[in-house]
């Protein structure tokens, strides 16, 4: 006997057309067959039910607004998790360090964490930054650096002699000081910080050789005392 | 024709449905995944592991270095889908309802609630955690692993209106309309992970035209699956306000810096975070301890006094929470989890999980069934013995 191939669904008929179809549609499902299939139905429907990919709506009081989850001492113990322990806390840390006397220092923007304002006519602006991860790694912001005083790239080997490390209680501080050639010569003094969360934290000037120079110690004397709050 | 080609087709379903045959596939294929995922918790962490392997429809491979990948096993879902239903249907179909057998069906109630209490774990369970400082409150938790786009109307001097995009309309792309607001959002790109750095002249020109990120480049990176790793997710948003475009904002969880922009006197903030969930009652963390053994620094306990205050069913009281003893409060399960800032700040885990009782209420079946039926079986033996005892008499 020829089959028929079976209708799509747009335009299916009352009965099937085809031999198999037919065959099968003639057999009623057993009460078992029915209640399996309705319990598979409920458990697809319930758990599609669930899903909660929508845009929310919070009307959160300002004079309230909570704390966020940050500080947490990285040094610190942690708590045995509980059985249903999910990821580790990856905590937020924000430094915080000493000024030297007479520097200033007001609340970042932008992408500036704060700005720090040395003491002294004509001292240039020292720039804290904070990037989530690498920010590229010590190597690339190195060699940027060097590229904006106009010296030439370096490679891995040659960091450990271009560096001073600066020791504070928030782990070391890389300090690097890079003056350009040429009359009108750029200095740049630049430090980064990894943090215990592996973001980048760059503390950075750049002006003339002597305004730099002049600030330079109060820098370094400011790394020292970087620390968590 | 024979029998077997007449059979009917529900009972030829359910008998392949029912087959010890399957019972076998599934518990080897069960063990074969236990065992890979054991293996794989070593590069992937127990997250990653635990979703590639056991919260999965099909386990992929790929070849080191190639861009295609294909499924190599059933993953979890479908193998524990399958066995539940091979052992409830066997067990309705096969197992008398008698109390002779009252033992076996508690048992395979018990192992049935055990799988799929595993299931609703996966479906519905919402791991998360709240932050606080001694004396301050929260009425948030913030999702360890989700991420969302949060646009907030700072307008009002009392209150902020924040509207929260989650990570998987992010992910879908498109448009975006917030309702209630004259906003559109259009996501340009979305990065699971990625890597930021201040942005050189031999960067290629950033597809951000508004707030900090013109100034930073952008390069996406694989997710990061390790238990102590978490993704950086940044997004390219495209912000459109009554159809007028406000720039397209560079957001990533890397980035600290508040942005935003103005429409019609009302202002807005925008920001990539974790998910939050409001509560509708707020914890205040009134002490932290950390005692430690007398004379040494070894941590004894960490607890977290609290003040719970509802204020739709004027519920105010004070808990303890400790490192063993967690908070369970209309559906979530506060756990002592981390802490910092000098012992001044703790950190909570928050579970919730409607399933958290189907393991417990399973292996109490299995137990309760184990001792009806074994305690038949040793009533059945006893009596065999006396009919021996009995038969032996009277032989003699």
């Amino acid at each position: 006997m020829p089959t028929v191939p079976c209708p799509t669904r747009n335009d299916r008929p009352a009965r099937p057309a085809c031999a198999t179809c037919a065959r099968v549609a003639a057999r009623p499902a057993t009460p078992q067959a029915r209640a399996l299939l309705a319990t598979l139905a409920w458990a697809w429907m319930a758990l599609s039910a669930c899903g909660n990919d929508h845009v929310t709506h919070a009307r959160v009081p300002k004079a309230a607004a909570p704390a966020h989850a940050h500080d947490v001492d990285p040094g610190g113990a942690t708590v045995e998790p509980p059985p249903t322990a999910a990821a580790p806390v990856q905590a937020e840390v924000r430094p915080t360090w000493t000024l030297p006397q007479h520097w200033k220092q007001t609340a970042g923007n932008g992408m500036r964490f704060a700005t720090v304002q040395p003491d002294g006519p004509g001292a240039p602006d020292i720039t804290v930054v904070m990037l989530g991860g690498a920010a590229g790694g010590e190597l690339a912001n190195v060699n940027r650096w060097r590229g904006q005083v106009g010296l030439g790239p370096v490679d891995d080997a040659a960091l450990p002699g271009l560096r001073t490390t600066v020791t504070s209680k928030a782990g070391p501080v890389q300090v690097y000081d890079f003056s350009g050639t040429g009359t009108d010569a750029v200095r740049m003094l630049a430090a980064i910080w990894i943090d215990a969360n592996g973001n980048s934290w760059f503390f950075k000037t750049n002006a003339g050789p002597a305004a730099v120079q002049a600030v330079r110690p109060g820098l370094l004397t400011l790394l020292e005392t970087l620390r968590l709050e | 024709m024979n029998d077997q080609a007449n059979k009917h087709w529900g009972t030829a379903l359910l008998d392949a449905l029912t087959s010890l045959k399957l019972a076998i596939v599934l518990l080897t294929l069960l063990m074969v995944l236990v065992l890979a995922c054991t293996l794989a918790q070593v590069d992937l962490g127990t997250h990653g592991a635990v979703e590639r392997y056991m919260r999965s429809w099909l386990v992929w491979w790929r070849p080191d270095g190639a861009s295609w990948s294909i499924p190599v096993l059933p993953g979890g879902a479908p193998v524990g889908g399958l066995l539940i239903l091979n052992l409830s249907v066997a067990q309705i179909r096969r197992l008398q309802l008698t109390w002779r057998k009252s033992g076996l069906w508690l048992l395979h109630i018990g192992l049935v609630l055990l799988v799929a209490g595993e299931f609703v774990s996966a479906m519905l369970q919402v791991d998360a955690r709240l932050t606080f400082e001694e004396g301050h409150s929260a009425n948030f938790v913030e999702r360890t692993r989700e991420y969302e786009l949060a646009v907030v109307d700072t307008t009002d001097a009392a209150y902020d209106d924040e509207y929260g995009v989650p990570q998987s309309l992010l992910l879908a792309g498109g448009s975006i309309a917030i309702a209630k607001t004259p906003l559109q959002l259009k996501v340009v790109a979305y990065m699971r992970n990625s890597e930021l750095r201040n942005r050189t002249d031999k960067d290629p020109k950033s597809l951000a035209t508004a707030g900090v990120g013109p100034e930073i480049a952008v390069q996406q990176l694989p997710p990061v699956t390790a238990d102590d790793a978490q993704d950086t997710p940044s997004a390219l948003i495209d912000v459109h306000a009554d159809g007028v475009s406000k720039g397209v904002f560079l957001v990533s969880a890397g980035i600290s810096a508040q942005q935003g922009f103005s429409h019609a006197g009302r202002h807005y903030r925008i920001d990539l975070r974790l998910r939050r969930e409001y509560l509708p009652y707020s914890l205040t963390l009134k002490d932290f301890s950390h005692d430690v053994y007398p004379g040494t620094d070894i941590p004894k306990n960490f607890s977290s006094l609290v003040r719970l205050v509802h204020p739709g069913s004027s519920e105010d009281r004070t808990v303890l929470i400790s490192m063993n003893q967690p908070l369970r409060f209309e559906g979530r399960t506060f756990y002592q989890s981390s802490f910092g800032k000098n012992d001044t700040l703790s950190v909570l885990q928050v579970v919730q999980n409607p399933g958290w009782l189907m393991p417990y209420v399973s292996c109490t079946l299995v137990t309760l069934g184990l001792i009806v039926h074994f305690s038949f079986s040793l009533g059945r033996l006893q009596r065999r013995r006396v009919r021996a005892a009995a038969a032996a008499v009277g032989a003699t």
